[in-house]
């Protein structure tokens, strides 16, 4: 991972900002809040991840929108703009073409962020979060979300260790192969059942969980985070207000909303586009202060 | 039996093609016949024994010998031309074989009369009703009402349909004849949207005719052997009016979902579409009703399951 000064940030700051994008992700269906939450996840996705990000969105998300968009019109019939008529005789019409899309979209930008999720909210910060108030689940969360990239570490190793002594999946007729492949999968679900037993027993000796246990965090609550807090909720409370009030309401159906925003409406846009540019933003600005300072580094001359 | 009787092919050619009262009495006798058989056959007989003859008799006449039912033109005369096809039958057999052809050979005589529909194509299909009514009669007894018609939902769950109503035709069974042209009202509402309209999504405000009226009746021209959901499907389509439908196949017709973009349940849960053919509101599917010449057909939006468009069939059937 990239050097990110966002993940730097207090947990619950991270933890905020990841709550608000993916929730209004999930509850804002207008196109233009759809299209800003989409970018700066691509972005940061990209910023987190560099090639690996983008070889994600363009092998599995891009297939996935594909296929998601297409679908729609082949069961909604919806819609007041009738383009051509299917064999059965049911209407294609616009609006559920339309709304194809903007559900690909919001499918896609919730995976980028929960991508993102992944990179920022390290275990042991969601265990600090969480692991006074909901112990066990914590724990077990962690665990889960260690889980495949480990198994995937795991499976790496065992290969390359068993290719050592010519028992690699690639070696042999082809039952063989088959026979190798399976002891390398009992030996990762082996060891990490084991890994498992081992972690819940390490802990439970460790007293995780129990009442009067303290714990020992990196952790400061600095000027910046409460900066950065307050800005998080004033946009967060400033697109709640928006949502209540009903001015981000967009209709797909029966008839496509007008996408131009009026009045009040830009202001919850601004709010949005600020809260979904905001690591984007803290980083970018870092990175240009860390060059900056280079430039004038004595010790670089 | 009489059920099934609803279901013979000719029965719905014959509908298109005679008029009112002939296809009245061709019911009729449909029914009288169906009467006696349930006399004749039930109580003694072994009743799997005796659907599988009707198997047997059925397929016989329809892989080789159509003309001998072509010939016997009366019920009555059907018996001994199945004795003779299935041999050494014992009583009960043959007498529920004779049923069968008995049926059949109605079938012929007023498909004769009607139509030039192919000969080999009633064959078969009287195959599969034998196979069908088989599978009936096996099964208890039905209770009767008065006038002997058994009471009973259909092989698509169609409650028998009130005396002097058209019967469902299946649409499958139907040659649309796009040279016999007649014409008959048509018209699609949806007045008690606006009667209900604190009930109604608001977001669909903006397609709801002020006026309850999505298309006005007026005369509109179909080809003979068509449905209703046919008309429907063709008017919309030539209105430019959004339609959306879905076919079901246990009650073998398509299920009207919205048209003009409203939908069922946007109006409360029990709203949705519904139609009505000269003042009567069918209990079968729009896709097994046939439109007939002069016919007077309603598309209506209720909100209340059709009490509030005036079927008072789902006030009493509850």
């Amino acid at each position: 991972m990239k050097k990110d000064t966002f993940s730097g940030f207090h947990p619950v700051v991270n933890m905020l900002y990841f709550v608000f994008v993916i929730g209004f992700a999930m509850i804002l269906n207008h196109p233009l809040y759809l299209g800003v939450s989409l970018v700066s996840a691509v972005i940061y996705s990209i910023y987190l991840k560099g090639k690996k990000g983008i070889r994600f969105q363009l092998l599995c998300l891009l297939p996935l929108m594909i296929i998601t968009m297409l679908l729609n019109p082949l069961f909604s019939h919806q819609g007041v703009t009738i383009l051509t008529y299917f064999p059965n005789g049911n209407p294609l019409t616009l609006e559920s073409i339309l709304y194809g899309i903007a559900a690909a979209v919001v499918l896609i930008t919730i995976i980028t962020w929960f991508g993102c999720f992944n990179e920022i909210m390290t275990s042991d910060k969601i265990i600090y979060l969480f692991g006074r108030v909901i112990p066990a689940l914590s724990l077990v969360l962690t665990m889960a979300l260690r889980f495949v990239p480990r198994f995937l570490s795991q499976i790496k190793q065992i290969t390359n260790a068993r290719k050592c002594i010519g028992q690699g999946v690639q070696e042999g007729s082809m039952r063989k192969r088959i026979r190798h492949g399976i002891k390398i999968l009992s030996v990762l679900v082996m060891r990490s059942m084991e890994h498992s037993v081992d972690t819940a027993d390490s802990m439970k000796n460790r007293g995780y969980g129990l009442p009067g246990r303290t714990e020992f965090s990196i952790y400061y609550f600095d000027r910046r985070d409460k900066y950065v807090l307050v800005f998080l909720l004033l946009c967060g409370a400033g697109i709640i207000a928006g949502l209540v009030s009903g001015s981000l309401k967009f209709l797909y159906y029966p008839a496509f909303g007008s996408v131009i925003l009026k009045g009040t409406q830009n202001v919850f846009y601004i709010a949005y586009v600020l809260l979904c540019l905001l690591p984007l933003f803290i980083n970018v600005k870092e990175d240009l202060k860390w060059k900056s300072l280079n430039r004038v580094s004595p010790f670089k001359t | 039996m009489l059920i099934i009787s609803f279901f013979l092919p000719s029965g719905p050619k014959d509908a298109v093609n005679s008029t009112d009262e002939n296809n009245r009495t061709d019911i009729g006798s449909g029914f009288s016949l169906a009467d006696s058989e349930e006399n004749n056959s039930y109580g003694t007989a072994d009743q799997s024994a005796a659907a599988g003859s009707s198997v047997v008799t059925d397929s016989s006449a329809a892989a080789g010998n159509p003309a001998v039912t072509d010939h016997s033109s009366s019920a009555d005369q059907s018996p001994a031309a199945d004795d003779s096809r299935t041999g050494k039958g014992h009583p009960d057999k043959t007498n529920k074989g004779s049923v069968g052809s008995g049926m059949r050979s109605n079938r012929k005589s007023d498909s004769k009369e009607s139509d030039q529909s192919g000969k080999a194509d009633t064959g078969k299909s009287g195959t599969y009703k034998g196979v069908f009514s088989s599978g009936k009669s096996r099964s208890s007894k039905k209770p009767k009402d008065k006038q002997g018609r058994v009471l009973g939902k259909d092989k698509y769950q169609t409650d028998p349909v009130p005396s002097g109503k058209p019967v469902p035709v299946e649409p499958k069974d139907v040659d649309v004849n796009q040279n016999k042209k007649y014409t008959c009202t048509f018209s699609i509402r949806c007045d008690s949207i606006l009667d209900h309209i604190s009930l109604f999504d608001q977001d669909k405000l903006s397609v709801l005719p002020k006026n309850g009226t999505v298309f006005a009746a007026g005369t509109v021209a179909f080809s003979e052997g068509e449905s209703v959901f046919d008309l429907l499907k063709r008017v919309t389509r030539d209105k430019k009016i959004q339609l959306e439908f879905e076919h079901v196949p246990i009650y073998n017709s398509a299920h009207i979902e919205g048209i003009h973009n409203l939908y069922e349940f946007d109006c409360g849960a029990l709203s949705g579409w519904t139609y009505r053919v000269n003042q009567w509101f069918p209990n079968y599917g729009c896709s097994r009703y046939q439109v007939k010449d002069g016919d007077v057909v309603e598309w209506l939006y209720t909100c209340n399951l059709g009490k509030d468009v005036g079927n008072h069939y789902s006030v009493i059937n509850g």
